[in-house]
Formats: structure tokens, C-alpha cells, sequence
């Protein structure tokens, strides 16, 4: 095969490992508790100023504040959920909508506000180190994230499949009814799932930053893609996030490959996202949690 | 929805006395008494752009409101349409020379037929609810990349409309009176066109399917067709706000008026004073635009990145560091401080006040 398109294909899979980790929150928080978080992206975007400020400020090494990010957001998506999804969670879906839309708009600005817009990237000492796969050449910080990432959601997975919490979570995305009749605390379990979503997505946002610019508003991007990747895989699905991360990783890394400029490749991501919203509303892997 | 009772004395009083005091608005807008009681010596001018913004505004919540309100269709994406619109006229008036009232209507016919277009697709493949609302999305930011990218629309530098000579015929105004009562008279126009429509059989349907969908199809209303002719207005309706706002500011460019950031803008005012109202909407406007506005200009941020991060990774001692960031941020840090707010009305609004600022204080009022 070529060497640039197998160059190509390698760093998609690796780039849809990353873009899984992002899609994994999201259709936890859709398969719990029906609510489509807008605001997803922008907690990847949080995720990133975290670890880039560690690393300016106190040079601390990303791969350190993963470890110190999951704890931390999964309090951040806990105190959301008790404060902000809670109230609305009986309301019209618009209006549960609106309210993560607000909370994008705020965190966007938020960070507009404390940052300023200006590109930020972080700079390691490997940065740009590389290895061999398949004959194609990888950076080592994108095959890392790429492998912390399948890990943290295969990870997600059992703990889905095995664990008490895990089973107690996926009764209430099934029937939420019956899993208070059994005497489930269903308001603690809608918790969890939010903070473990943020919690994912925020450390997807801290395994890029050695290798993708930050910015403000670099988070909308991610949160389209992340519902490309579950519309694709199956709404509630955490196999199916798996597998649509890696195809749309692999589509943008081949748009890219063949798109001039890169806006171009902004515009076949947003046309492709359309076409599987009109095509295929169902998914590929149905809707199961785990 | 019919209210039954006519309204009191006192309540049509009020309503002249507001009629009374917005046509008269602009004549002493400049006097001496306006400038005294304004605050931070803001000039009557100031005070007008004010009220322009806010008609603009209204109109703009008023033609969301027959897709995302009375039809139940969330679009986030009406930015496309305002774009549209607004275009539209411009280039027609800057190649062809065409007046700008001219290019107003092919705009609404161009912004209609797209709205035509985004809703056949998205009701023929049966989006609703979030799935809708992302497709909006969608299609908003592949306008706004497009019109980045077009040499027509000169990409991101934007397109500037010089004022020639002012002529009504030319849409072009050295002074914002004008400007003041157009837009006073299509938010009036729009209004009572909503106000018709709601209390028309298409305004029953439409309450229907916002309703219940399954259950308006069951008793035989054609939800498509009503859907559709619901997209279909609400996008004239917003491209002709466009033309409006191009001529008002001069000056159009994608990453002001194709932002999801506008469509959030317009959606506000509605949900502030109640979707799926008739007069939700300016209310809504009234509340909400003069505040965007004061924090506009309060927290316009001037703030350079490059300090911050310089001040983060100096070795000046943490004191330091923290009185200069204090500084910048006092400054208005990075901007955005307008936008955040939105964001906190939008979500204490959703939490608070879900069917808004109207219906709440109709409910109050008919409390003993």
C-alpha cells in the first residue's frame, strides 16, 4: 500500500481513538439521562487549559494532570448536574437543550474572559518524538493519547458491565422507573454519570494538549464531532462510540489527506455530520450501554 | 392564544400612552432632559441606537418564533438566514447597483427558499427535538465557512456598503432616525402578522404539532406541510432583518452575523419573554437588549494573550503575577464578558422561567 495513505489511515485510527474517549462522555450522560450535552466540547477545551497552565505555571507534565483532571472534573460534572441538569430534567427538550447551549456560551466566554482568544500550545520535551507503526511514523504523545484513551473507555466499559454502580447506572438508562422501585438512588446515579462524562472528555482534552493548538473556542468542533461519532455509532452506545470514533477519525484524516485547505476539511466534517444525521438516526450498534 | 376578556381601560391607556411615546421618541431624544437623566453621558443618539437594536432584536426573536416557538422546530441555526438576507442585498447593491429594498425582498425570497430547503430535508428524514437542533447547526456553519471562503463575500475582511448620498429609494441614511422607525414598523408588521397568524387555523395547527406531533398527524392535520411553511416564513421573515442590520451597520462579515453566537442572540429574546407568545418577544427584547448592550460597552476587553501567558511563565513572585492579571482582567480580560452573560440569563432563564417572562406574569396576575 502507499506509504503516505497508510500514514494517513494509522494516524486516523489514532486520532479516532481520541475522538471515542470524547464520544464515550457524551453517550453516557444521552444514555442515562436522555439530555444532549452541548456544552461537551467545552469541558474537553476546560480539560486543556488545565493541563497547559500546570505546565506553564508550575511545570508540571501533562500526563501528570490527567491523573489530577479526573477527580476534579468528575466533581465539576457532579455539582453541574446537582445545580444546573437536575432542575430541567422534567422540562420540554428545548428548554433542556437551551440550558447546556447557555452553559457552552458561558464557558466559551468564561475562557474568552481569562485566556484571551490568542492559539496557545504546549511544548514538551518529547513532543516530537516519534515511533514506527505499520512502516508509517507516529508521534509518540498522539499514539499515547491515542492508547490512554481506548483504555479509559474499555475501562468505562467493564465498569459499566461488572460493577454494582455500573449495573445500577445502566438500570436507569433502561428504566428509570423500575430502577427506583428497586431502590435505586436514580438522582446519585445521574451524578455519576455526568461527572464521569465530563470526566472523560475533560481528559481526552488533557492527552491533546501536547499535540493540538488551544483555544477558547476550539471546543465546538469536538462536541459536533462527538455527536457525529455517536449519531454514527448509536445514540446510548459505548461500543458503537468506539467504533464511530475510529471511522470519523479515519474520514477526517483521509479529508484531510485529500482537502487543500484546511477549512475545507471543516466543511466535509460538517457535510459528512449531515448526512449521517439524515441517513442514519438509528446508528450502527442499536442502543445498548454496555 | 385568544386571552377571552377585553382588555381594561387602563390596559389599552397604557398601551396608546406606548405607542404615543415611541413615535414621539426621536423628537426629543436630543433635548436637554434626555441627555441629563441618561447615564454616563450618553448622548441621545446613543439612545436611539439603543431602540433600533432593540426593534431589530424583536423582529428577529418575532420571525424565530414562528419555527422555534408556535411550530416547536428548535433551530440554532437562523444566523444562516440573517446571512442570507443581508448578503443578498448587499452584493446585489454593490455589483448592480440594486436598491437595497429591492435586494431586501430577494434576500427573504433566497432566505425562504433555503429555509425551504433545510426544513424539507430534515422533516423528510424525521429530525426533531436535539437531532433538529443539531442539524441547524450544521448547516449554519457550512454557510458560515462558505461565505469564508467565497471571493464574492470577500471571505473574512468583510464587505463594507459606503454611504453614497442619502436617498430613501437607496436605503441609506447619514442619521439613525430613520433607521429608528423602520425598524419600528417591521417589528409592527411582523407582530401583527404573528398576531393573525396565531389566531388563524394554521396558528391551531401549529399549537397542535407543538403539542403533539403523532397526535395532530391522527386527527388528519398535514404536520409536513405546516412545518415546512413554518421554516419556510420564519426564514423570509429573518433574511429581511438581515438587510436591515447590513444597512444599519455598513458593514457585514461572517464571523459577526453567521456565528451559532447571533442565533443564540435571537433565541434569548424570545425564551426571556416567552416562546410560542405573540408578544414574548419584545418583551423579551426590551429586557434583554439594553443589558447586552451596557455590558458591550462596559466590558469591550482590549486584553492581548501574549501578556497573560508571559506573566504566567515570568519568575516575577506570585504577588505580582496576580495584580497584573488583576489588571487585565479588569480591562475586560479577553472579551467575551457580554457573551458570558448571556449564557447565565439563558440558563437561569431555562431553570427559572421556562415559558418566560409572559405567561409568568400572566399567571401571577391571575392569582388572587
Amino acid at each position: 500500500m502507499d506509504v503516505v495513505l497508510t500514514q494517513t489511515l494509522v494516524s486516523g485510527v489514532l486520532l479516532g481513538g481520541v475522538f471515542a474517549l470524547v464520544a464515550v462522555g457524551l453517550t453516557l450522560i444521552f444514555g442515562v439521562m436522555k439530555i444532549l450535552n452541548f456544552a461537551h466540547g467545552d469541558f474537553l477545551m476546560l480539560g486543556m487549559y488545565f493541563a497547559y497552565f500546570l505546565s506553564v505555571m508550575f511545570g508540571v507534565d501533562p500526563y501528570v494532570s490527567a491523573v489530577a483532571a479526573l477527580p476534579l472534573f468528575f466533581a465539576l460534572g457532579w455539582l453541574i448536574q446537582g445545580w444546573l441538569i437536575r432542575p430541567v430534567l422534567k422540562a420540554p427538550e428545548s428548554i433542556q437543550i437551551l440550558v447546556t447551549v447557555g452553559l457552552s456560551l458561558f464557558l466559551q466566554n468564561l475562557a474568552l474572559f481569562l485566556f484571551s482568544p490568542d492559539f496557545q500550545s504546549l511544548r514538551v520535551r518529547y513532543g516530537s518524538d516519534t515511533a514506527t507503526i505499520f512502516g508509517a511514523s507516529v508521534s509518540i504523545v498522539r499514539l499515547v493519547a491515542s492508547v490512554i484513551a481506548v483504555l479509559a473507555s474499555t475501562g468505562l466499559y467493564f465498569f459499566l458491565a461488572r460493577t454494582d454502580t455500573g449495573k445500577a447506572l445502566r438500570a436507569c438508562a433502561e428504566e428509570r422507573l423500575g430502577a427506583m422501585a428497586v431502590g435505586i438512588d436514580v438522582e446519585r446515579m445521574y451524578k455519576i454519570a455526568f461527572g464521569l462524562g465530563i470526566a472523560c472528555v475533560a481528559l481526552a482534552g488533557v492527552l491533546m494538549t501536547p499535540f493540538f493548538y488551544i483555544s477558547p473556542q476550539v471546543g465546538l468542533p469536538f462536541t459536533l464531532t462527538a455527536f457525529v461519532v455517536v449519531v454514527l455509532g448509536g445514540l446510548g452506545s459505548l461500543p458503537g462510540a468506539l467504533i464511530g470514533g475510529v471511522l470519523i477519525g479515519v474520514i477526517e484524516s483521509l479529508g484531510e489527506f485529500l482537502l487543500p485547505s484546511p477549512s475545507m476539511k471543516q466543511m466535509a466534517t460538517f457535510s459528512v455530520f449531515l448526512l449521517i444525521l439524515l441517513l442514519r438516526p438509528q446508528g450502527l450498534m442499536g442502543g445498548k450501554l454496555a | 392564544m385568544p386571552s377571552g376578556a377585553r382588555p381594561s381601560l387602563l390596559a389599552q391607556g397604557a398601551v396608546v400612552a406606548l405607542a404615543v411615546f415611541l413615535l414621539t421618541l426621536p423628537g426629543f431624544a436630543g433635548s436637554q432632559l434626555v441627555t441629563a437623566i441618561m447615564p454616563g453621558g450618553l448622548s441621545g443618539s446613543a439612545l436611539i441606537n439603543v431602540f433600533v437594536l432593540i426593534f431589530l432584536f424583536a423582529y428577529l426573536a418575532q420571525s424565530w418564533n414562528i419555527l422555534g416557538g408556535f411550530a416547536g422546530q428548535l433551530s440554532l441555526g437562523h444566523s444562516a438566514f440573517f446571512g442570507i438576507g443581508a448578503y443578498t442585498s448587499t452584493l446585489l447593491f454593490l455589483h448592480l447597483g440594486v436598491s437595497p429594498w429591492i435586494g431586501m425582498l430577494a434576500g427573504m425570497a433566497l432566505a425562504g427558499l433555503f429555509g425551504l430547503l433545510v426544513g424539507a430535508l430534515s422533516f423528510h428524514y424525521r429530525l426533531a427535538g436535539p437531532f433538529f437542533a443539531l442539524a441547524t447547526i450544521a448547516v449554519a456553519e457550512l454557510v458560515r465557512l462558505t461565505a469564508l471562503h467565497l471571493k464574492i463575500t470577500a471571505g473574512a475582511m468583510g464587505l463594507l456598503i459606503p454611504l453614497q448620498s442619502e436617498s430613501f429609494w437607496m436605503f441609506q441614511f447619514a442619521d439613525k432616525v430613520p433607521f429608528y422607525y423602520i425598524s419600528l414598523g417591521m417589528l409592527v408588521a411582523v407582530t401583527a402578522l404573528i398576531w393573525w397568524i396565531a389566531h388563524s387555523r394554521t396558528g391551531y395547527y401549529l399549537h397542535a404539532i407543538r403539542q403533539d406531533e403523532d397526535a395532530a398527524e391522527a386527527v388528519g392535520i398535514d404536520t409536513h406541510r405546516y412545518k415546512l411553511l413554518a421554516a419556510t416564513l420564519s426564514a423570509a421573515l429573518t433574511g429581511a432583518g438581515g438587510t436591515l442590520y447590513a444597512q444599519y451597520t455598513q458593514y457585514i462579515v461572517p464571523d459577526d452575523i453567521l456565528t451559532v453566537g447571533l442565533s443564540v442572540e435571537i433565541i434569548l429574546r424570545a425564551i426571556i419573554g416567552g416562546s410560542a407568545t405573540v408578544f414574548g418577544p419584545i418583551v423579551g427584547s426590551f429586557i434583554l437588549t439594553p443589558v447586552a448592550e451596557a455590558t458591550r460597552v462596559l466590558l469591550s476587553g482590549a486584553g492581548s494573550g501574549a501578556t497573560v501567558v508571559q506573566l504566567f511563565a515570568s519568575n516575577a513572585p506570585l504577588a505580582e503575577k496576580l495584580a497584573g492579571y488583576g489588571t487585565f482582567l479588569a480591562a475586560g480580560g479577553g472579551g467575551g464578558g457580554a457573551l458570558m452573560l448571556y449564557g447565565v440569563i439563558l440558563i437561569f432563564c431555562c431553570i427559572a422561567m421556562p415559558s418566560g417572562a409572559v405567561p409568568w406574569l400572566l399567571r401571577r396576575r391571575k392569582r388572587p
